[in-house]
């Protein structure tokens, strides 16, 4: 299995959709963190600087584009044959799939969370701003790299299933910025189980929002759900003529 | 083996073997079902009855499929953004072979000045040389090939013809289909034929050629006292050839038969011989009034 993971994370990284949604999440939170030092004045106080950087979550967003590139991009590049020819036993080829897209999800989000601190923390500094424990660092990195990495695994699952970029990439944006928002404004209580509320929670985004999960119990949901989805994809590519 | 998308029926019942040391042809007009049986043979189409084996097992059950079965799928499709290496290098680290192997093969394939441009880039031939590549990384002993020299230069064909047999001359089991058939009258040695999803003929290309009976051909300065002369002979018709006076074509006799009547008769003969059936006539008599089926 790591055999197939390592491969896949080859496939993975000699494309340049990884690069270049790398490089767009990387300096996505980075225009919102400079963008708020330089604007914002309010940064006065420890929760202020901690949903600074945890803007990073963002890179979660785009961690799940990924995955829903890569799992249905084997089906549109005709790639999935080549997959099958060398791994035929393919629960195993999808699930190696769907953990090397969690482990290239947790990268992007560590490369955006450790530049975002690189350059905000000496800003901070330098405008006398409290800065975050180490304790609170390792809490927040620890849940921007997990939320990157469970929402690259659910995308590949997602992928995988539609086996359309597209229609993958529209849904997942349909989900998070219509269907979300809205099950949130009909049932509070169903907003803590939302991809976007998920995310938040793991993320340690603060929306002010008490329908929030914890964290962990957050990352599980998530989990259980991206679990759902390679499950989803797994067999219904064991049971697909390709 | 059967397979049915659907209402259509691709395969129906067909049952053939491909032998060690041996290039197995696999004919057939488009639609009769060659691609769909190598991908079920492959594991990339599940069978609706039946099934498709390599060594005795089905491929999705191989332990080390690389280094069983070559294959080289018809179009065969790559990342367009990926180098011809990278796409190797995956192969190969999913296959658990070394990187030097992709380079060889790279140049066995006569690619090794174009690996690092992204496949995008590449003709068809060179896609195809890249695929085949693909194909020969975990050194397996079968190849399954489908539609190979599609792209190919005459050089590449040749050098295609030339590294088959070299496969066959070195024990491996080589099943091959194309619809190249002058190409594949040079490579194979055993020929399966289908249409409409079913065996039509089997057999060593000897056999195929020789099985449709083809008249002999003989020309003479009197060519009605020939045909007067074979036709009371038993069970023997003669007609006049339609392209040139003085050629009849002869059917129901032997060379020796219509050498020897004309003898014995005083008849001159200027030539006579019977053309060997090219595969491309076997074939489209074996096929003749059938239909694309699927």
């Amino acid at each position: 299995m790591i055999r197939l993971i390592c491969a896949e994370l080859l496939k993975i990284r000699t494309i340049r959709t990884f690069w270049g949604i790398t490089a767009g999440a990387v300096g996505l939170v980075l225009l919102i963190v400079v963008l708020s030092l330089w604007l914002d004045d309010s940064l006065g106080t420890e929760t202020d600087v901690r949903d600074l950087l945890s803007v990073a979550g963002f890179s979660g967003l785009l961690a799940l584009v990924l995955g829903v590139v890569v799992g249905a991009g084997e089906y549109r590049h005709g790639t999935i044959a080549w997959t099958l020819l060398v791994t035929p036993q393919r629960l195993r080829a999808v699930s190696a799939q769907a953990l090397a897209c969690g482990i290239a999800g947790m990268v992007i989000g560590l490369t955006a969370f450790l530049l975002a601190t690189a350059v905000a923390i000496p800003w901070l500094s330098a405008k006398d701003a409290p800065l975050p424990s180490l304790g609170e660092l390792v809490e927040l990195i620890a849940g921007v790299v997990a939320y990157a990495g469970l929402a690259a695994a659910l995308g590949a699952g997602l992928g995988g299933l539609l086996r359309n970029q597209v229609a993958g990439v529209v849904i997942v944006l349909v989900g998070l910025f219509v269907v979300d928002p809205t099950l949130a404004a009909l049932d509070e209580s169903v907003a803590g189980f939302t991809l976007s509320g998920l995310g938040a929670a793991i993320s340690g985004a603060d929306d002010d929002s008490s329908a929030l999960l914890e964290p962990v119990v957050a990352g599980l949901v998530w989990g259980l759900y991206a679990l759902l989805f390679v499950t989803l994809a797994a067999f219904s590519t064991a049971k697909r003529d390709i | 083996m059967t397979k049915r998308f659907g209402s259509t029926v691709a395969v129906d019942g067909l049952s053939f073997k491909a032998t060690p040391g041996r290039v197995l042809g696999f004919l057939g007009p488009n639609g009769a079902g060659k691609t769909t049986t190598l991908r079920t043979l492959l594991g990339l189409t599940l069978p609706t009855s039946g099934s498709a084996m390599v060594d005795s097992r089905p491929y999705r059950e191989l332990e080390d499929p690389v280094k069983v079965v070559g294959a080289v799928l018809e179009g065969p499709q790559f990342h367009p953004g990926r180098t011809g290496r990278n796409h190797l290098r995956v192969l190969a680290s999913a296959a658990g072979l070394p990187t030097s192997r992709v380079d060889e093969m790279l140049r066995l394939v006569e690619l090794n000045g174009s690996g690092a441009r992204r496949v995008k880039g590449y003709s068809l031939g060179m896609r195809q040389r890249l695929s085949l590549a693909g194909a020969l990384l975990g050194d397996p002993r079968a190849l399954v090939l489908d539609e190979p020299a599609n792209g190919l230069d005459p050089q590449g064909i040749r050098w295609l013809r030339d590294f088959l047999r070299a496969q066959a001359a070195g024990g491996r089991t080589v099943l091959v289909s194309s619809h190249v058939l002058a190409e594949m009258a040079q490579t194979v040695d055993e020929v399966v034929v289908i249409s409409r999803g079913k065996l039509v003929a089997q057999g060593s290309l000897d056999e195929l050629t020789h099985g449709v009976e083809a008249p002999i051909w003989v020309r003479s300065p009197e060519p009605e006292r020939l045909r007067t002369a074979l036709a009371a002979r038993e069970s023997v018709q003669a007609e006049p050839g339609e392209a040139e006076e003085g050629w009849l074509a002869v059917r129901g006799a032997s060379l020796e038969d219509v050498g020897n009547t004309a003898a014995e008769n005083g008849i001159p003969v200027y030539e006579l011989y019977r053309p060997r059936q090219s595969l491309e006539h076997v074939f489209l008599e074996l096929t003749a009034g059938t239909e694309a089926g699927g």
